[in-house]
């Protein structure tokens, strides 16, 4: 079975696409997010077919427009017994999150595309409401 | 594996805990008169999913479509849906995630439900792991019918399980009309309106229990939408012939991946592309780290020497 390397695989660029949608769709209704979240066909056709044109640069796939899910996965952390904690124990806001670059330069690395579009509200209070771990 | 979802097992003001598909299931929604139906919505989502695609009751759909080797099956949309889903996880990982490792799983040791497995028994015998690739499953263009080869076992339990967190978080979002987190097994999806400081979750190596401090390596983060999940071959491990085996197999070898990473945890849009990339991950060994960052996922790997690697903004800090 050929395996070849699975980061130049063209369908990651709708994944990628996905997570850094939401400089590109600055609207989400409740339907599109359901609509997103069920679409995994649309995405799969879609993918398939830039697939079947395997020379065609991921830049050039045109899915990001099919996928309404704006949304990067906003994580924080607040929960770390360091010095940076505040005096009820929170948290500073870490380093990580960095303030929201409005006009990313089509060079940027992915972590400063990905970098989460506003700025981190103050660190939560709320404890664990569920673990994810391996199962 | 397959049970009647009728009474949620703990119950608080605004989250349920029961067991089902042989794990851990957690529901937790902002408004506690919404988790009544809530539960019942999961519950039906579950034994949906059950239904279609357990490979450990003999009447799902898997099971009869392995069974009708005579050409094309009817489908259902569930089940095609995740059949779809098990598919663009293989194409997207150049069949690092595979659908067709049930066999190796089985020659392992893990042929029924895991709460059922000896503690040990005779030593495996090498599967047949190349016999079938995912590019055999045969999905009809109009996803209404599947054609198996002879001899085909498929197992679709990981991207199944996280498409049923996203189909049914989306799901009672839309009926109750609040924000949910469903957890299955520790693959979450959100939807709706979170909290105004995210969902709350304590990363780990190992299931556990919220109020008891965690085993291993963890740290708490916030999510506030998409999915977040955690690959790991610490938990699901079990013997045959003295020797211990864990569940997340490599398709090239078909044997229990050999990796460098214990737990990979991966958010991203969706449960199911955070299921995907996490596994891959295992699988794949050191070039995940350079693979995750590529793709811009946000990730948090934990090798098995103890050592943590972020990506993309996962934030520092372990408990």
């Amino acid at each position: 079975m050929p395996f070849v390397r699975p980061r130049s695989h063209p369908l990651w660029a709708a994944v990628a696409a996905r997570n850094s949608g939401h400089r590109r769709v600055t609207l989400l209704t409740w339907a599109a997010a359901v609509a997103s979240v069920l679409g995994t066909v649309t995405v799969a056709e879609v993918a398939r077919a830039a697939t079947t044109s395997s020379t065609q640069p991921p830049e050039a796939t045109t899915v990001v427009p099919l996928h309404l899910h704006s949304y990067y996965p906003r994580i924080r952390t607040f929960s770390k017994p360091t010095p940076t904690h505040t005096a009820a124990g929170l948290p500073t806001p870490r380093a990580t999150h960095r303030a929201p670059s409005a006009s990313p330069s089509p060079s940027s690395s992915p972590s400063q595309v990905l970098t989460p579009p506003t700025t981190p509200p103050a660190p939560p209070t709320t404890p664990p409401v569920v673990i994810s771990s391996g199962s | 594996m397959a049970r009647t979802f009728a009474v949620a097992d703990h119950v608080e003001a605004t989250a349920a805990t029961w067991s089902a598909l042989g794990c851990v299931v957690r529901l937790v929604v902002t408004n506690s008169s919404a988790l009544g139906p809530a539960v019942q919505v999961l519950e039906d989502n579950l034994s949906a999913i059950d239904r279609a695609c357990s490979r450990f009751r003999t009447d799902s759909e898997l099971m009869q479509a392995q069974a009708d080797t005579t050409g094309p099956i009817g489908i259902s949309p569930l089940f095609a849906a995740a059949l779809d889903v098990a598919l663009r996880a293989a194409e997207l990982t150049d069949g690092l995630v595979s659908p067709t490792i049930a066999a190796a799983l089985a020659a392992f040791g893990y042929d029924r439900d895991f709460a059922d497995l000896p503690d040990d028994g005779p030593s495996p015998i090498d599967p047949e792991s190349t016999r079938f690739t995912w590019r055999d499953i045969r999905l009809s263009p109009d996803r209404k019918a599947v054609s198996l080869p002879a001899g085909m076992q498929l197992d679709l339990g990981a991207t199944a399980k996280a498409l049923a967190a996203d189909r049914a978080a989306a799901h009672i979002a839309a009926v109750c009309g609040c924000g949910v987190l469903v957890s299955l097994g520790g693959d979450i999806a959100v939807a709706g309106e979170a909290p105004p400081e995210g969902w709350s979750v304590r990363v780990q190596d190992a299931p556990g229990r919220l109020d008891h401090a965690p085993v291993g390596s963890s740290c708490i983060i916030a999510v506030a939408d998409g999915g977040l999940a955690t690959s790991s071959s610490v938990h699901r491990r079990w013997r045959r012939g003295g020797r211990s085996y864990h569940h997340i197999i490599d398709p090239r070898t078909g044997r229990p991946a050999d990796s460098p990473w214990r737990t990979v945890s991966v958010t991203a849009a969706t449960c199911v592309d955070a299921n995907v990339a996490s596994t891959a991950a295992i699988v794949m060994g050191e070039p995940a780290v350079s693979w995750l960052t590529a793709l811009g996922l946000p990730a948090r790997l934990v090798g098995t020497d103890g050592r943590v690697r972020r990506v993309n903004g996962w934030p520092e800090g372990d408990l």
